[in-house]
């Protein structure tokens, strides 16, 4: 097991060290004088070659990339012009704001998924199993942005029962930001639900169906042990892969959510930077991101190991 | 309410299927008493399982439906509880528990084995989660499970399939149930293990005074242990009785029919098997009459009727629901041909195997580095002359399918050579190899994935033909392909159907066909006829002995059901491990055994005749088969061998030979 | 199994419930803009921008409008435009100009503290210019010979000549009173977080990228001022996010509205434009000439003139710009002092267009070729412009790149100049020409056009730094028509305004009646 760790350590810097190759080079493959692409044509000249300089793009490549990525590795993640802070500091003001709507997202998504996806498998076939099939249908199908739009319409601009924009933590304002966060969050979570009900339910209806639920049943268990006790356990597997894949969503930020509620976060970040050739931040926010990737990838396959024995026991 | 411990009293389980009603079981009574053996007999589609089920309300309901019948348990009709309730649960697991087929899957793989039994105690006993795990472990004990202390917290991958069907034994027991269902328990087992199986349960039936029932297709196992009988068919209990009684006494025509059809390990092979025409019936198609009508061979007027016939009692517990009396009964169809037909061996040999060797590497770590192999063939020599029938048994990991697959040339040797007809085809490159696949047939064990499904069953049977050339004009391939079908007993008409519709008999037929459409000289049977109902097995076999007979073919029988491979064999080879152990011709093999490991295997193999079986002498085999990969030194038997001593420790026998062709490999002959 | 499952669900429903009802009836989330009774005094302001912030700083001199504008409520300048566009004095209480127009000695308030204390005088405005100098920006300084603190409160500026932009550059462009002391210590970066000046509010925190909270200076000079409590300047991400925080109530004010759609729409829903068209520096749209190519059909200017003709600038104005781009035909904002009547221009006139191109050499089978480069984000305009010149005869070829090439394009001493066409977005100022015609322009305007043997130079010479005002305005004249019925030396679009919209219940703020980046946060008033 534990060599299996490392291996999957090794392979993880080894992709990350990759991708940071390509995130290094960005700022070199795209036209232009970068400079002047960051902070605008209008900018003196001697201003322009002082940024030029302390940017190092007066060095040659490879020194270039061995100095970059050194400072990354030192904590130095680099100055942003745009934000006019250093990238740490702009990373870490808004690493509260999606962590907080990433995880209470994720939460939500997965308890709610889950429990959808159990019910309509024991209840196959009814009217229950229809009507939230079909919602969550219709969960996957809709356009986050879409659903965004339409809840600032009804509930922000109608209504007005709920601010369309803002972020604040919950122990700063806790009902404030109950009231900010609702139309987000639900926004952010309804493709989620969807998903976990629907491989939640096809997991479970696959596991009832084995052998070792009838054995169960035959002891004389009650029915919501067998569920609970017997069949969950074994079809939250697979939910396991859909897990990471939603934490990893969380850290990378719902930049659409973001934009459409103005909410400050890290997907906002890498959207911004993009747009304002924030060539530092981006550079960083790619790896960033990368790398989050990687452990969410990595936490999975620990997790699955411990969740399945047989995996385990290779 | 009931004398007895539990008593069925004409149960009636249906289930609504879009093809129709079928009725699973129609109108069925049996009882058991405390600390009894009985067994419920009966093919597929009997209604063996399902009755046992629907007493316990463990079928799906919808579509099934308990159409009617009490089951008197304790006093109480159980049938009446709901599904859901707690009463029901109760005794499930409470008072009955049962053991079923699949040990490998029958068993929660996220949870340990502690757990699962666990839960049982406390479920039912409410013991306390310490109390419960010692009680767990004393049940691991009880089943023969050493280590109960550690072995607890393992989780089921950790154990083989006789362990796992342990466990599941343990599980039921758990609650010190009143009676236990083993539901084709040991189906799914090798020989040995299920012999060590079986007599595990008798002995805790002993210990603990529970009932036992035993559902099984296999009636020489219900010889063995069990002390009551029912026979069931197509949902009706056709024929009960004690043990002896149903097999010496046999008065329905179906029992009758089985026992004929069955082969024993001490007959002398003069009388043939008798099969049952025709198929079991399509239980949505149920009328009122007897449901063996259409296949039984006495059948008269009397029994057209569409009335279901009634039981006639010879004794307290023997009946038998047929019009007639066993005197009364007049074969309509007599059976045909009784003597077997002769057909001559050469002295010619047509396959030599010398010393082959079959390994597999081990690769492990990053780098693939080699650091074992897998013997599954270590050195195995034995020749096959020109129509006689080879047979080959063995346990699983024996080594019986890598040998076939490996004449096949479907692998290659690590060691040794094959000469086929004279020529060392071991070697020979893959192009040279078209003639000898024409000489050399396989037929297989699953008729149900070894045929395409898309291709018609004439151009599967005539695929052959077409790729050796063997027929000059589209006419003769037609002529050809009908005499293919006929000769296997099939109608040519059928040829443009496609698999699906065919019945498990009859494809294994088409494979049979198939099979013999390249005019080989030497055919390898592989479990032909495991898959198949008993009642059908008998067709299969004697259409194979009736083909050799007529064609002069070659067989290569490999099978673990030694009864059958006996039957049909007129020599045996005996392997185990990856070596020969025991060459033998057929009528010295169950008298005259040589090697350790074949009086084993025999002692674990029933006779269907309660009394025979009283009186032999069998020799009880400790432990599981391991696996190849630890593979032991010098004997590959010693581990397990009640006579091994330091020599076989330390060096392999090598294969002797004791006079009449009878050839052991042992030191303690 | 089924009551667990109720419960759970009547639970997620009354917690719901119980969140909706806490919202409340149709309050407001953020602090409302609280009217209070006595004469509107009291309550925040909250304005957002309709695109990102970015480079809002304690250095105003270095933004563009967008900062500047978000930077006023804290940072004075010594001057300041009135409606007339001329230049007044705001924190410096005098500003007097000798005949010679070379030495102005500017007078400044008394008492004047920054918020953190210090106190502002003579000294401290030289320091800032020392510091405005050293820092990239003499430019502002070109005439400028010296400057000192005559007095406590006095300072003399000594100018090696006159120009007409002077008294703008010295006293508002450069004229931003931001706290020297911190720039000493922190440096340039150190100032994106710390806006520190005199004026009526304070900044209470500053968050780059996402907006700034000003809150009322007690110490302010004026007393009485500032009405408001405080001013919330909050950016979105994207300018539709913003109009809905402008329609939710949220926000009182939305600036730099570039999309003209939406501002459409912010004025259909009851929303008032706030600013005039003739306050200073909206922006222009027009094209570039290689006016003195030899090689590009664009060098001959009879093709410039049929280019120009082609085109129906009143159709692009009205489908592109919903209504708010005012025309043109030269450089100047319609009925300012910098217009001149007397430009007749090129009107729209297809079979023009084609008989000056006839006269020119060309025809059907020899048609000339021009490539039209603009940035991307207007590629509607110009694909409209690319089918009314082939209408009238042109092989046209789009080049769309986006700011960083255009960056690359125009700007003087960049390896790859536009050769044939190019997008041009100027300011209509004159004060603002200095980029394009003076002997070191900083952007292209003709490429290879000898700007001063036709006169260009000379004329704006004697605009930029002649002291007679009527001889400047003379020239100023004779310079549009020069460029345009002359030369055709670059063709004019449409102006556009900056946008801002808000409620009518926000007065007296003065935003974008003088000049597109000032207004007067101290006067700010919230009614009810």
């Amino acid at each position: 097991m534990a060599k299996y760790i490392i291996n999957r350590l090794f392979q993880t810097v080894v992709i990350l060290l990759i991708i940071s190759v390509i995130a290094f080079s960005l700022i070199h493959l795209v036209p232009g004088d970068p400079v002047y692409a960051m902070l605008g044509s209008e900018i003196p000249k001697e201003y322009h070659d002082q940024v030029y300089h302390t940017m190092g793009l007066d060095r040659p490549l490879v020194e270039q990339y061995f100095f970059w990525l050194g400072n990354i590795l030192k904590g130095d993640l680099g100055y942003s012009y745009y934000f006019r802070q250093t990238v740490a500091e702009v990373v870490m003001n808004r690493l509260p704001t999606t962590l907080y709507l990433g995880i209470v997202s994720a939460v939500f998504s997965v308890i709610l998924g889950i429990f959808f996806g159990i019910v309509t498998a024991v209840r196959r076939g009814s009217k229950t199993d229809s009507v939230i099939t079909v919602l969550a249908n219709i969960g996957i199908a809709m356009p986050t942005f879409w659903l965004a739009v339409i809840l600032i319409l009804i509930f922000g601009l109608k209504l007005k029962w709920l601010p369309v924009h803002g972020f604040t933590l919950p122990w700063e304002n806790p009902v404030l930001s109950l009231r900010q966060t609702i139309m987000p969050v639900i926004c952010m979570s309804v493709g989620g639900v969807a998903i976990y009900a629907r491989q939640t339910r096809s997991s479970m209806l696959e596991v009832i169906r084995q052998d070792y639920i009838r054995t169960a049943r035959s002891k004389g268990l009650k029915e919501s042990k067998i569920i609970y006790g017997h069949a969950v356990k074994n079809a939250l597997i697979p939910i396991l892969t859909l897990i990471g894949l939603t934490l990893r969503n969380s850290f990378g930020g719902s930049a659409i959510i973001e934009t459409i509620f103005n909410i400050s976060g890290l997907g906002q970040v890498m959207v911004m930077s993009l747009n304002n050739r924030d060539y530092t931040t981006l550079q960083t926010s790619l790896l960033l991101l990368a790398a989050v990737t990687c452990i969410c990838n990595l936490l999975v396959d620990i997790a699955y190991a411990y969740a399945d024995p047989r995996i385990r026991l290779e | 309410m009931s004398e007895h411990l539990l008593e069925i009293r004409h149960l009636k389980t249906l289930f609504r299927m879009r093809e129709g009603v079928m009725r699973a079981v129609d109108d069925a009574s049996l009882y058991v008493d405390e600390g009894e053996i009985i067994g419920i007999v009966g093919e597929s589609g009997s209604g063996k399982s399902v009755t046992m089920m629907s007493v316990l309300k463990l079928i799906e309901m919808p579509p099934g439906e308990i159409a009617g019948g009490e089951a008197i348990f304790q006093g109480e009709n159980i049938l009446s509880y709901d599904t859901k309730s707690s009463e029901i649960r109760k005794v499930r697991g409470g008072g009955i528990s049962m053991v079923f087929q699949e040990p490998m899957t029958s068993l929660n793989p996220v949870l340990t084995v502690g757990q699962q039994i666990e839960e049982s105690v406390m479920l039912h006993l409410g013991y306390s989660r310490a109390r419960a795990r010692e009680r767990a472990i004393e049940l691991l004990r009880l089943v023969g499970i050493p280590d109960g202390e550690s072995r607890i917290n393992y989780y089921p991958t950790q154990f083989s399939g006789g362990m796992r069907q342990r466990i599941m034994i343990a599980m039921a027991m758990a609650s010190s149930p009143k009676i236990l269902i083993a539901d084709e328990a040991t189906t799914a087992l090798d020989v040995t293990t299920q012999e060590q199986i079986l007599e595990l349960l008798r002995e805790i039936v002993k210990k603990t005074n529970t009932a036992l029932i035993i559902i099984t297709h296999n009636l020489s196992i219900v010889a063995r242990y069990a002390q009551r009988v029912y026979v069931m068919y197509a949902g009706n209990i056709v024929e009960r009785g004690t043990s002896e009684e149903i097999f010496r006494e046999t008065s329905h025509p179906y029992t009758m029919g089985l026992l004929k059809a069955i082969p024993r390990l001490d007959s002398d092979k003069s009388r043939r098997l008798v099969a049952i025409d025709g198929l079991p019936p399509n239980p949505a198609k149920k009328s009122g009459r007897c449901p063996f009508w259409e296949r039984c061979p006495f059948a008269a007027e009397k029994c057209s009727e569409d009335s279901m016939p009634p039981y006639i009692e010879y004794s307290p517990a023997h009946a038998s629901a047929c019009w007639f009396r066993p005197e009364e009964l007049k074969n309509r169809r007599p059976d045909a041909a009784e003597s077997v037909l002769t057909k001559r061996i050469s002295s010619e040999k047509i396959l030599e195997l010398k010393n082959v060797k079959k390994y597999f590497p081990v690769f492990k770590g990053v780098t693939r580095r080699k650091i074992a192999d897998v013997k599954a063939l270590d050195d195995v020599s034995f020749e096959i002359y020109r129509g006689e029938t080879l047979g080959l048994v063995g346990e699983s990991g024996c080594g019986k399918t890598t040998l076939a697959k490996t004449i096949l040339r479907l692998y290659d040797v690590t060691g040794g050579s094959i000469i086929f007809n004279g020529r060392d085809i071991s070697k020979l490159p893959e192009r040279r190899l078209k003639d000898v696949r024409r000489e050399v047939q396989f037929i297989f064990q699953d008729p149900f994935g070894s045929l395409d499904p898309r291709q018609s069953a004439g151009s599967i049977v005539g695929e052959a033909i077409k790729a050796h050339r063997l027929a000059k004009t589209p006419e003769e391939y037609s002529r050809k392909v009908d005499e293919l079908f006929m000769a296997v007993g099939l109608d040519p008409a059928l040829k443009n159907r496609v698999p699906h519709e065919f019945s498990g008999g009859q494809r294994q037929r088409l494979s049979i066909a198939s099979a013999l459409s390249s005019e080989p000289s030497f055919v390898i049977c592989d479990e032909p006829i495991s898959a198949l109902d008993v009642s059908i097995q008998a067709q299969i076999i004697n259409l194979l002995i009736d083909l050799q007979a007529k064609r002069g073919l070659t067989y290569l029988f490999i099978a673990h059901d030694l009864s059958v491979v006996r039957h049909i064999s007129d020599r045996i080879v005996v392997m185990y491990l990856g070596r020969v152990v025991e060459i033998s011709p057929w009528n010295e093999l169950y008298e005259k055994p040589l090697h350790p490991y074949t009086k084993a295997l025999l002692s674990a193999i029933p006779i269907p005749d309660p009394i025979v079986e009283k009186e032999r002498v069998r020799t009880r085999i400790e432990g599981e088969v391991p696996s190849l990969i630890n593979r032991p030194d010098g004997c590959v038997f010693h581990p397990r061998c009640p006579h091994a001593d330091e020599r076989c420790r330390r060096s392999a026998p090598p294969l002797s030979d004791y006079g009449n062709g009878h050839q052991a490999a042992c030191f303690k002959v | 199994m089924k009551r667990a499952k109720k419960l759970v669900s009547l639970l997620l429903a009354a917690v719901l419930l119980l969140a909706l009802t806490a919202c409340g009836g149709g309050t407001q989330s953020t602090p409302a803009p609280s009217a209070n009774t006595a004469a509107g005094t009291g309550g925040t302001l909250t304005i957002v921008n309709g695109g990102v912030l970015k480079n809002v700083s304690g250095f105003p001199i270095a933004g563009g409008f967008v900062e500047q504008f978000c930077s006023a409520p804290a940072i004075e300048t010594l001057a300041r435009y009135n409606e007339k566009g001329e230049v007044i004095p705001w924190l410096a209480k005098e500003i007097n100009v000798d005949k010679a127009n070379l030495k102005i000695v500017v007078k400044l308030q008394e008492g004047v503290k920054f918020s953190d204390g210090a106190d502002f005088n003579a000294k401290t405005v030289v320091d800032v210019w020392d510091i405005y100098k050293a820092n990239g920006y003499a430019s502002k300084f070109s005439n400028v010979k010296s400057y000192s603190a005559t007095g406590n409160n006095e300072v003399t500026v000594m100018l090696t000549q006159w120009a007409a932009d002077t008294l703008s550059r010295v006293f508002i462009e450069a004229g931003w009173m931001i706290q020297p002391a911190l720039f000493k210590q922190y440096g340039m970066e150190g100032m994106y977080t710390r806006i520190v000046g005199t004026g009526p509010f304070v900044a209470k925190s500053v968050k780059v990228g996402e907006g700034i909270e000003y809150t009322k200076n007690p110490n302010y000079r004026i007393k009485g001022q500032p009405f408001l409590d405080g001013i919330k300047i909050i950016t979105a991400k994207d300018i539709n996010t913003a109009a809905n925080i402008l329609k939710s109530g949220e926000a009182q004010v939305m600036l730099n509205i570039v999309d003209s759609k939406v501002y459409t729409d912010l004025i259909a829903a009851g929303f008032q434009r706030f600013g005039l068209d003739t306050c200073i520096t909206p922006t222009l749209q027009g094209i570039f000439f290689a006016s003195g190519s030899k090689t590009d059909p664009m060098g001959n200017l009879l093709v410039r003139q049929a280019f120009c003709h082609a085109i129906d600038t009143k159709a692009i104005i009205k489908a592109f710009t919903y209504g708010t781009g005012t025309y043109t035909n030269q450089l100047a904002v319609p009925g300012t002092q910098e217009y001149n009547d007397k430009v007749v221009g090129y009107p729209y006139d297809v079979n023009k267009a084609k008989e000056l191109l006839k006269k020119a050499g060309y025809s059907d089978t020899n048609k000339p070729t021009v490539t039209l480069t603009y940035q991307l984000q207007f590629k509607d305009i110009y694909v409209a412009i690319q089918g009314y010149l082939q209408a009238a005869g042109f092989n046209v070829k789009l080049d769309e790149v986006d700011a960083a090439v255009y960056g690359d394009r125009i700007i003087v001493g960049k390896p790859t100049p536009y050769t044939s066409t190019a997008q041009w977005i100027a300011p209509p100022n004159a004060t603002g020409w200095t980029r394009y015609f003076t002997t070191t322009p900083t952007t292209m305007v003709g490429p290879a056009m000898d700007l001063k043997a036709a006169g260009v130079i000379d004329l704006y010479s004697k605009y930029m730094y002649g002291t007679d005002p009527a001889q400047q305005k003379t020239a100023l004249m004779d310079l549009q028509k020069k460029n345009i019925d002359e030369l055709c030396l670059y063709f004019p679009l449409y102006i556009t305004q900056n946008l801002y919209a808000g409620t009518a219940k926000v007065k007296d703020h003065g935003i974008a009646t003088t000049a597109i980046y000032t207004w007067t946060p101290e006067t700010v008033k919230i009614t009810k």
